[in-house]
């Protein structure tokens, strides 16, 4: 794997306006992503994960959404300082993305195939008849029957994997540089995830396409991912290999999460393991680090000082924000 | 699809059935019979022309009887005959008949025209000045009366102004101009409360339209802001606006027959007020029997391009 970056994301915050205040939903998030690679960006519902990569794209709806400070580096361009025009040029050509739900992704009343093609159309001009082969192909690729046919169905013809690949297809027609998968695979059946896991795998491997794969489920971090980001309420709490990630996990709350996965040769009676408590709320975060009143290493210093990103060795890609691991930093 | 509209077709026998009997006892509910609205109060008759009258004007037999006799006549297309004039009552009908659809259509169009651009305008400019000042216009437009918002535009546009042409109607196949320009403001009249309403159900779709996770996919892939809005959300938004739009040309005809009278225009609304002056009782029935026709087959047309805007709704479907 080349070690060439391609997105550099530094400093990110992005916040809602609320009626209760204001929610810090990303709060100086820094990640780099290399040509290539897979990213996994982990936490629990609401840590984030999903606000941070619309950020990148300034999808984030305004209002109540505001990006308020950070780079997104892309091509020696930041993208958060796009003009809304300058932006929809990389919008699907250069980045693209996949959501979480498939059905209410895809516009309900519009063919399938045109909502493929749309794209097409817009960043390589093809004409209508070309950009219908090149939709039909694309469906073929991904693996739906009677391409021909079903490509003038409308989504609600579709199964929730067949719409799932055609949201792939639309992702991938223009061939881009970063694909950013949000929780892909939670809406669907556990046999289709694997389908659907293995497609976004193979044709980003063809293209070289480098991905950021939201999810909140380990086992998929553990199928997809090169290297892992953990976050917990707006900030990323831990980056690590994949192999780092799961064999020598630093931060309290990654640990918890490693923790929380059943396994098969757990005894029956026992309790399933969780993390004690809930997300802290983001609009009344603790002063001190975030998951503190759910540590169960808590110090006095983590009510009152929030833990900056020790790197690990020197390491800038192995980081934890946790007191605990202040000296190994110090040390090297 | 066939299938459907002919099963949609057939079950106008029951509604008309229905009307048919709603209405011939209705109208005889109204005091006074005809024979006594033509009679007034100066005439005297001996009782042997008061018995030939009562056999003219149908008043011998009884009602339910009148209504077998009745319902017999228009099975075969016979409406019967004015109790007034004597002359049949449906080619008196239909010659009227145009100028009040032409009305209710141009109503309608004029109504779609003001209301569904207002309502995207308004949806994405949400409480903005634009947004207010639109909203605002709306609400006038539905709480203002038809028959005064028609009876001051007579004051204000016709008369010196002329932009009214006054005299007599001509049809449209004979001189559009003119008679668009007759008809512009009574259309007009009858249209406003509905464009409000068209714009209110547009406002509201369109915002919650937009706020859908495929309008954040169109966005994603780098559509232009005006793909975003007209493909991908006015196709979604525009949904329930063809339902009520659907329901309200019922209405929009009801309103034809007061605001021709307002502006003397000689369609069906006039001719039917007439009637019940008068109590000519076949011209009411014929009247309200054609008038509830068009009633289901709009309905039925307005079902038909839903569908076809709504691929979800399958007509063919064997369960309905």
């Amino acid at each position: 794997m080349g070690k060439e970056i391609i997105l550099h994301v530094e400093g990110l915050r992005t916040e809602f306006q609320t009626e209760r205040g204001i929610v810090q939903a990303v709060n100086n998030v820094s990640f780099v992503l290399h040509r290539g690679e897979t990213l996994g960006i982990v936490g629990e519902s609401g840590c984030g994960k999903s606000v941070t990569n619309f950020s990148i794209l300034k999808l984030v709806q305004y209002p109540p959404g505001r990006i308020t400070d950070g780079t997104v580096l892309y091509n020696e361009k930041d993208l958060l300082q796009c003009s809304e025009d300058e932006i929809r040029t990389i919008r699907g050509k250069h980045i693209a993305m996949i959501f979480q739900d498939p059905l209410t992704s895809l516009n309900p009343v519009i063919k399938i195939w045109v909502q493929i093609a749309e794209a097409l159309r817009l960043h390589q001009g093809m004409s209508k008849k070309d950009a219908k082969a090149k939709a039909i192909e694309l469906l073929k690729l991904i693996g739906i029957p009677d391409a021909e046919q079903r490509a003038d169905n409308y989504p609600h013809q579709f199964s929730g994997g067949m719409r799932q690949r055609v949201m792939i297809a639309m992702a991938l027609s223009c061939n881009p540089d970063i694909l950013i998968a949000d929780e892909p695979t939670t809406a669907l059946d556990v046999t289709i995830q694997a389908q659907i896991l293995e497609i976004i795998k193979n044709l980003s491997q063809e293209h070289k396409t480098s991905v950021i794969m939201i999810t909140h489920d380990l086992g998929v971090v553990a199928e997809m991912c090169d290297a892992v980001c953990v976050m917990y309420a707006g900030r990323i709490v831990e980056r690590a290999t994949i192999d780092e990630l799961f064999y020598d996990p630093k931060h309290p709350y990654t640990i918890g999460l490693l923790n929380s996965i059943p396994r098969i040769d757990q005894d029956s009676e026992e309790h399933l393991h969780s993390i004690l408590g809930a997300p802290p709320d983001l609009i009344d975060l603790p002063i001190g680090c975030p998951f503190q009143p759910r540590c169960t290493h808590a110090m006095e210093i983590c009510a009152y000082k929030s833990p900056p990103e020790f790197s690990m060795g020197g390491d800038e890609s192995r980081t934890v924000a946790c007191w605990l691991h202040e000296k190994e930093h110090a040390h090297g | 699809m066939i299938r459907y509209i002919v099963k949609r077709l057939l079950s106008l026998i029951p509604v008309l059935f229905g009307v048919s009997l709603i209405i011939f006892f209705l109208v005889r509910m109204i005091p006074g019979t005809a024979l006594e609205m033509y009679m007034g109060t100066q005439v005297e008759a001996t009782p042997e022309q008061m018995v030939e009258l009562q056999r003219i004007f149908g008043e011998d037999k009884p009602v339910p009887v009148l209504y077998m006799e009745w319902l017999g006549d228009i099975i075969h297309g016979d409406f019967g005959y004015s109790l007034r004039t004597g002359r049949p009552v449906f080619p008196d009908i239909l010659s009227r008949l145009p100028l009040s659809l032409e009305l209710t259509l141009f109503s309608l169009v004029l109504a779609l025209m003001i209301g569904i651009p207002l309502g995207i305008v308004s949806s994405l400019h949400q409480n903005t000045f634009g947004d207010f000042i639109s909203r605002i216009t709306g609400l006038l437009g539905l709480s203002l009366p038809q028959f005064w918002l028609a009876a001051l535009m007579v004051m204000a546009f016709s008369g010196f102004r002329g932009w009214i042409p006054m005299g007599n109607y001509v049809g449209f196949i004979v001189d559009p101009l003119r008679n668009l320009k007759m008809l512009f403001f009574p259309s007009l009249a009858i249209g406003i409360g509905f464009a409000a309403v068209v714009m209110r159900y547009t406002r509201n779709s369109m915002l919650e339209v937009l706020q859908q996770d495929y309008i954040r996919t169109a966005k994603a892939k780098g559509l232009k802001h005006r793909s975003v809005i007209y493909t991908h959300a006015l196709k979604n938004a525009i949904l329930p606006v063809i339902t009520v739009t659907g329901f309200n040309t019922g209405y929009l005809l009801g309103g034809a027959i007061v605001i021709e009278e307002v502006f003397a225009l000689p369609g069906i609304g006039r001719l039917s007020l007439y009637a019940i002056y008068q109590r000519d009782y076949p011209i009411i029935q014929a009247v309200v029997m054609i008038i509830a026709t068009i009633f289901v087959v709009v309905n039925l047309i307005t079902d038909i391009i839903y569908a076809l805007m709504n691929p979800r709704t399958r007509l063919d479907d064997t369960t309905r």
